[in-house]
């Protein structure tokens, strides 16, 4: 999964509810490639404001089930 | 707001009234007590200077009135560190990184009682602060720091290693960034603590020996199950990489204005040797080349200048501390680099005072942020900056990056060159945008060599992309 490649000593089983700050230790660089790849694998275009919200994996996913209807 | 339209509608507030008055007193200590040849030398500011400095009250610029400091404005605190930069390096690196970086989370998170306990102190230069993020294994990727915070008993304990902590050798308090996993119920959460280096367990290393900025303390500290009391938690359990993020906000307005002090020295270093170094049976000044290279030096210290005095009047230093830092370090580089040119063999000789100068700004562009790390982050403020604004005065430079987000948009972040030339773009940007008044001819040279640049860079952003090449470059950096 992209998370692992960009967070290659992350340990442990990722979950829904994992902040992408607080619990994979992610920061706004890794974010913004996380967030980039996703739109590409899903061909999918968002706006920077739209991110604000997006803070768990969880989000991650529901952001993506929102674009992708 | 976008930052172009909140840039331009911001009034650069005017300097305390008592500020021209500590600068005077400043520049007369300085020429009086510094002798920047020898801090160098001896590889350390010794003792009588430092102590003279706290006896003036500098180390208490930015702490608040109410606890024995100066309590000067970030605008009015950084004019005084780049004063002190002009003078010396070392010196502005010290006071500098004391008032800036590590002051940062004990004025906006520490408790009240610990403010209370400490910052008079502070502010008397007694206890001189230093801030330890960076270890051996995490420089630019400060989040994968092993330095660990945990909770045994009723009680935090801190291990690890700390390198590279500038005031490290002559610190009395030091802000330490840890791990902390599984605290405040984040499983990747960090926290600050504040550390007294006399503590049990804490143990200062030697000082390294550097390039540059000699006389400025450069050590590791061994933090061996160092107890830490509760309260000396700064800030939220867990939040601190937050915490650590705005204090680097603020460091980094400080050490563009040690940029800013280094480029003004030898600006006028520079032009006082062309006006009466003669050759050819002229005075170098005369040439066109030589009057070139002295008016865009002037105008990068210019851009600097204005650029410092509009971020300092942001509340929201995020991208505009990482645009003066970048500006002022890569224009500091270039300036000392040009003056040393303009002094010729002479520069190369470290008498003239010129060649320190340069070893002493070189850590600019690497220390708090190496820059082109900065570049990456400062990128995602294209995809907001505000074309209209920018179309409105400038059609052909709002098309070129509307045209790059249309084509790129958030997959840019997948492409580090293109990050690296936007983030380029955005600096020059807001620059322009900080001489936008031009209110004299330096502000009007200035302006146009930072629209030149913003254009330079964006149609590098729009040129489409050379697979060729980049395979190229991807077999030679590979050889
Ligand atoms: C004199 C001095 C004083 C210092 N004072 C302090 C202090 O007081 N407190 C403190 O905590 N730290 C301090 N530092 C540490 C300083 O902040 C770090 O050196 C700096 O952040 C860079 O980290 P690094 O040295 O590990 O370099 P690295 O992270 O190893 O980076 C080296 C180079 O690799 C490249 N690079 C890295 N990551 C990327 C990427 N994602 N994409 C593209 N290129 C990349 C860049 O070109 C970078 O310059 C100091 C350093 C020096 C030299």
């Amino acid at each position: 999964m992209i998370i692992r490649r960009l967070r290659p000593d992350l340990t442990g089983k990722i979950g829904d509810g994992d902040r992408l700050r607080d619990d994979l230790g992610l920061d706004s660089l890794h974010s913004m490639e996380l967030f980039s790849e996703v739109t590409e694998k899903y061909e999918v275009d968002i706006e920077v404001e739209h991110l604000q919200d997006v803070r768990t994996v969880g989000d991650v996913v529901s952001f993506l089930e929102t674009v992708l209807v | 707001m976008d930052p172009l339209t909140r840039a331009a509608a911001l009034v650069v507030p005017p300097h305390a009234p008592e500020l021209a008055s500590i600068l005077h007193e400043v520049r007369a200590f300085c020429r009086a007590r510094v002798d920047a040849a020898r801090i160098d030398r001896e590889a350390r500011i010794d003792h009588d200077l430092l102590a003279a400095i706290a006896e003036q009250g500098w180390f208490g610029l930015t702490v608040p009135e109410a606890h024995g400091g100066i309590g000067l404005s970030l605008s009015s605190a950084t004019e005084v560190i780049a004063e002190l930069a002009a003078h010396d390096g070392s010196l502005g690196t010290c006071v500098g990184l004391h008032s800036g970086l590590a002051m940062h989370a004990l004025l906006h998170e520490a408790s009240p009682a610990l403010r209370e306990r400490y910052l008079p102190a502070i502010a008397a230069g007694r206890r001189v602060l230093a801030f330890a993020a960076t270890e051996p294994n995490a420089g630019s990727d400060i989040a994968s720091v092993r330095t660990t915070l945990t909770r045994e008993g009723d009680v935090y304990r801190l291990r690890g290693t700390k390198c590279y902590v500038t005031n490290g050798g002559i610190a009395g308090l030091v802000t330490v960034l840890a791990r902390s996993p599984g605290l405040g119920g984040a499983r990747a959460g960090h926290t600050l603590v504040l550390v007294d280096p006399r503590w049990p367990g804490v143990q200062r290393g030697v000082e390294e020996k550097k390039l540059g900025l000699k006389g400025s303390s450069t050590i590791t500290i061994d933090l061996d199950d160092v107890v830490v009391p509760d309260d000396h938690v700064l800030g939220s359990v867990s939040k601190g990489l937050e915490h650590a993020h705005h204090a680097l906000e603020w460091g980094r307005t400080f050490m563009a204005a040690g940029c800013l002090g280094a480029a003004r020295y030898a600006v006028d270093a520079a032009a006082a040797h062309v006006a009466t170094r003669a050759q050819f049976g002229r005075p170098l000044i005369e040439f066109p080349l030589v009057r070139l290279s002295i008016a865009e030096m002037r105008a990068e210290v210019r851009a600097i200048e204005r650029t410092l005095a509009l971020v300092c009047a942001h509340d929201d230093l995020a991208i505009p501390s990482t645009v003066v830092k970048l500006l002022a370090s890569e224009g500091a580089f270039r300036v000392v680099d040009r003056a040393l040119q303009l002094f010729g063999g002479a520069g190369f000789i470290e008498d003239t005072g010129i060649a320190r100068r340069l070893r002493d700004v070189r850590v600019t562009r690497i220390f708090e942020g190496a820059n082109d790390v900065l570049r990456l982050s400062l990128a995602s403020a294209a995809l907001a900056w505000p074309i209209d604004t920018l179309t409105a005065t400038h059609p052909e430079l709002g098309a070129t990056l509307s045209a790059v987000r249309r084509a790129r948009g958030f997959r840019m972040f997948q492409d580090q060159v293109l990050q690296a030339n936007l983030a380029d773009a955005i600096v020059a940007l807001f620059a322009a945008t900080a001489l936008a008044r031009e209110e004299d001819d330096v502000d009007k040279l200035a302006r146009g060599i930072q629209l030149e640049r913003a254009r330079e860079a964006l149609q590098r952003a729009a040129a489409p992309a050379d697979p060729e090449r980049e395979a190229l470059v991807a077999r030679v950096a590979a050889r």
